[in-house]
């Protein structure tokens, strides 16, 4: 999965245990250069997606046959 | 026999008033009554003494000022009420009476009636169990929304929203949330985002009323909708001191429809701070590993084993400028002794030089030939001889030659 298919939530989520796993005192050197990249590229994403999100706001109305239907509220 | 018995057992008044206090106090600990106000004084002390009855009965009631302060209405002599409160036993005169907490108009009564049975009903059912309680989505990508249109609640919710968190998606499915008819489109509104199945989570509420304005949520059918949604809701239902049935079945409670939306969301400012702090740790941590190892490498550097080959080499040239000493020393000894021998030598050849016996007055005869004399038998008479002294040279002639005779 590339990076812009996921969720906002999963890269945080990503994140967070990235960032549990760095406090952690057991990682090698190496290693922990390697996630910290990884954990600094994912801040910047999920920054870049609060810059750029503007809310979408949907209605669901109702249609004859008794079901719904999507409209875009602006 | 069975008269002395029981006579055995005689209990004094106030013996028999206390089982009677206990037993009547602990029965009707809290109860709802509903009955006609009569008799209503207010006590300059503040409380309010009036008896509560219908046709075949009165009862003693009093409700102290700390409650009735909150009694939202004027009762008067004749009014319908419902009035929550306990028995209470006073046996000084025998009586008992109704201690009030709550009061309600009659129509209200019946309201809250309802909701104390259904909320006991779905509350035996298990519907109100935390281990039914559904997580909430801490970065819901899509939130549904069930309110009125129109209406604070609504605009509120998504200011908040789109403030906090504008990463989230919206859905509103706009319902009618009081009178007539309310129950079932909210209800239907919950079951319609469950088949959807789009949302995260889902917000449903309104905003203040007065309790029949805010009955809908009180509705069986709604909170059967909440108890069955597979999508977490949070129930936000009019203001603080509001509580409807919605808020025990659902998996969260917000005080108020703008309280939800905060509750639903994360807030992007925090967040973007969180980033910051994490940035900066995350920089630090690396940069004090980098620091750690730097310091460990230097202390291995610094430590014997790698120092061995150096001290390895200082004890070398110790070792070596210690056998040059022990060398040079020998060697020089070697000279001296061989000196003082060579002198001890000089001076016994010295000692032997026959040419050092001529100063002691000796001298060394010889031939023409310059053979040593060593024997008469070397000589002729009338040969010719030379004499060696110390100074000089004598030649002579020998004159005679005689032999000493050996004994």
């Amino acid at each position: 999965m590339s990076e812009k298919d996921k969720s906002f939530e999963q890269l945080m989520e990503e994140l967070e245990t990235l960032v549990a796993k760095l406090e952690g005192e057991d990682l090698k050197l190496d290693e922990a250069i390697k996630q910290n990249e990884r954990a600094l590229k994912l801040i910047h994403l999920c920054r870049d997606r609060l810059d750029s999100a503007r809310q979408k706001i949907d209605k669901l109305v109702r249609t004859a046959d008794g079901g719904f239907e999507k409209q875009t509220l602006d | 026999m069975a008269q002395s018995a029981e006579l055995n057992n005689t209990l004094s008044v106030s013996q028999i008033t206390g089982h009677i206090q206990h037993t009547l106090e602990k029965g009707f600990a809290s109860v709802w009554v509903k009955g006609e106000i009569s008799n209503l004084t207010r006590h300059s002390s503040g409380h309010w003494y009036f008896s509560l009855k219908d046709s075949g009965a009165q009862l003693g009631s009093v409700m102290f000022r700390r409650q009735n302060e909150s009694v939202r209405f004027e009762p008067t002599h004749g009014m319908e009420i419902t009035a929550h409160g306990r028995i209470s036993v006073y046996p000084p005169q025998g009586r008992y009476q109704l201690v009030v907490d709550q009061m309600l108009p009659a129509g209200q009564g019946d309201l809250h009636l309802a909701f104390e049975n259904l909320k006991k009903k779905l509350h035996a059912e298990g519907l109100f169990d935390p281990s039914r309680k559904q997580a909430l989505p801490k970065y819901p990508s899509k939130i549904g929304i069930v309110t009125s249109p129109t209406g604070a609640a609504i605009r509120d919710m998504i200011n908040i929203l789109s403030r906090r968190f504008p990463l989230s998606e919206v859905l509103i499915l706009p319902v009618k949330v009081q009178g007539e008819g309310a129950a079932v489109e909210i209800a239907t509104a919950i079951e319609a985002f469950n088949s959807l199945n789009e949302c995260e989570v889902l917000l449903v509420g309104r905003g203040g009323g007065s309790l029949e304005d805010l009955w809908a949520f009180n509705e069986e059918i709604v909170a059967r909708a909440i108890a069955n949604s597979r999508i977490p809701i949070i129930s936000a239902v009019g203001h603080e001191t509001d509580t409807t049935i919605s808020d025990f079945v659902a998996d969260h409670r917000a005080p108020t429809p703008s309280a939800a939306a905060e509750l639903v969301v994360p807030d992007q400012i925090e967040l973007v701070k969180w980033f910051s702090q994490v940035e900066q740790s995350l920089l630090n941590n690396v940069r004090s590993r980098i620091d750690k190892y730097g310091l460990r490498l230097n202390s291995i550097s610094k430590s014997y084993a790698l120092k061995r080959p150096e001290l390895m080499i200082e004890q070398s040239v110790q070792k070596l400028d210690y056998f040059e000493d022990r060398s040079l020393r020998a060697t020089m000894d070697k000279i001296s002794t061989l000196s003082a021998r060579l002198d001890n030598l000089f001076v016994a050849v010295e000692a032997s030089n026959p040419l050092s016996i001529l100063e002691k007055g000796y001298s060394v005869l010889s031939d023409n030939q310059g053979e040593l004399i060593r024997s008469v038998d070397q000589v002729a008479v009338g040969a010719e001889l030379s004499m060696r002294v110390n100074d000089g040279e004598i030649r002579s002639i020998a004159s005679e030659v005689k032999k000493r005779k050996i004994k």
